[in-house]
């Protein structure tokens, strides 16, 4: 285990606390056409997706410039997210959380890029969605490993077989013909609160760790527990919704 | 670069300076990402200060 470095962590908290003020600034100047959302909405409304389009909007711009494809920016995600597992495997927990948040955004620049670019087609999607699972599976193979001698491991687990889950139910759902947006914990509400939730961990151990002498990964470990059972209710919210469509089209027909 | 792209470009590069500093022993490599991360995410900062609301 490295040194207790407060004085970075303070400072590194400063940083994140004064962005996170001035993008709520500009959050506050989005405007977005009123949605019935009702409960099952995501975590992150309409609002925080349209304002993390608009900062996201010059890096596409440059791509498209570079003529960088689509599939390029889902493998970088990839690539990503495998250095993000081997953070968390040997302990770099903030850097990991970097890593996961970076890759969330290659997450949603590549759908963007693909459709700003008339790239967009039944393939990249394919591609797209398997490299997703590939890429959440991994993250939380790292997370596991950290873990692997404590019980969060099978928080970490059930979080894992869950998030894929939240998938799947949408992909079947889809498959049988019913249309599933809907979900609290989606896949960018899950990015957040993991890539939040290491970053903030990191930060508080090695302010917590001045004083006490020793690391904890308390805030991982509540991101963790959060994560696997907001992702277990989006999954009962999906297959409720799904099931209850089904059985009026069976109905109906 | 815009004045925004070198905020949101330097703030990623100050946290993964950050990271290297909290969580590595490449403590030359984290200060150096992290003064690079500085001097943008700085330079980003001033130059929206200076830019009108109509011009951003």
């Amino acid at each position: 285990m490295v040194d207790c470095r407060p004085g970075t962590a303070l400072f590194a908290s400063a940083v994140l606390l004064g962005s996170i003020a001035l993008a709520l600034r500009s959050l506050a100047r989005v405007e977005v056409a009123p949605t019935p959302d009702g409960p099952a909405a995501p975590l992150l409304g309409a609002r925080v997706r349209v304002w993390y389009r608009g900062v996201t909007g010059p890096a596409i711009d440059f791509l498209e410039r570079a003529g960088v494809h689509a599939d390029a920016i889902t493998y970088a995600q990839l690539v990503l997210s495998v250095w993000s597992a081997m953070a968390f495997w040997t302990g770099c927990i903030f850097l990991g959380g970097v890593w996961v948040l970076i890759a969330g955004t290659l997450d949603v620049m590549d759908g963007d890029l693909a459709r700003r670019g008339g790239s967009a087609g039944p393939r990249g999607a394919l591609i797209d969605s398997v490299v997703d699972r590939w890429a959440e599976a991994i993250t939380f193979f790292g997370v596991g490993a950290y873990f692997r001698h404590e019980w969060v491991v099978l928080v970490v687990i059930l979080a894992a077989v869950s998030s894929q889950m939240v998938s799947y139910v949408r992909a079947r759902a889809e498959g049988l013909g019913v249309d599933l947006h809907m979900g609290s914990l989606q896949r960018p509400e899950r990015y957040v609160l993991l890539g939040f939730g290491a970053c903030g961990s990191g930060l508080v151990s090695h302010l917590v760790c001045a004083i006490t002498g020793q690391h904890h990964d308390a805030v991982l470990v509540i991101a963790l527990v959060l994560l696997a059972a907001l992702s277990t209710w989006t999954v009962i919210e999906r297959m409720r919704h799904a099931v209850a469509a089904l059985g009026r089209s069976g109905t109906e027909s | 670069m815009t004045p925004a792209s070198a905020r949101a470009i330097g703030l990623v590069v100050l946290m993964i300076g950050v990271g290297l500093r909290l969580d590595s022993s490449w403590q030359t490599l984290a200060a150096g990402t992290l003064g690079a991360g500085g001097i943008l995410g700085l330079w980003g900062l001033l130059a929206g200060a200076f830019v009108r609301p109509t011009e951003r």
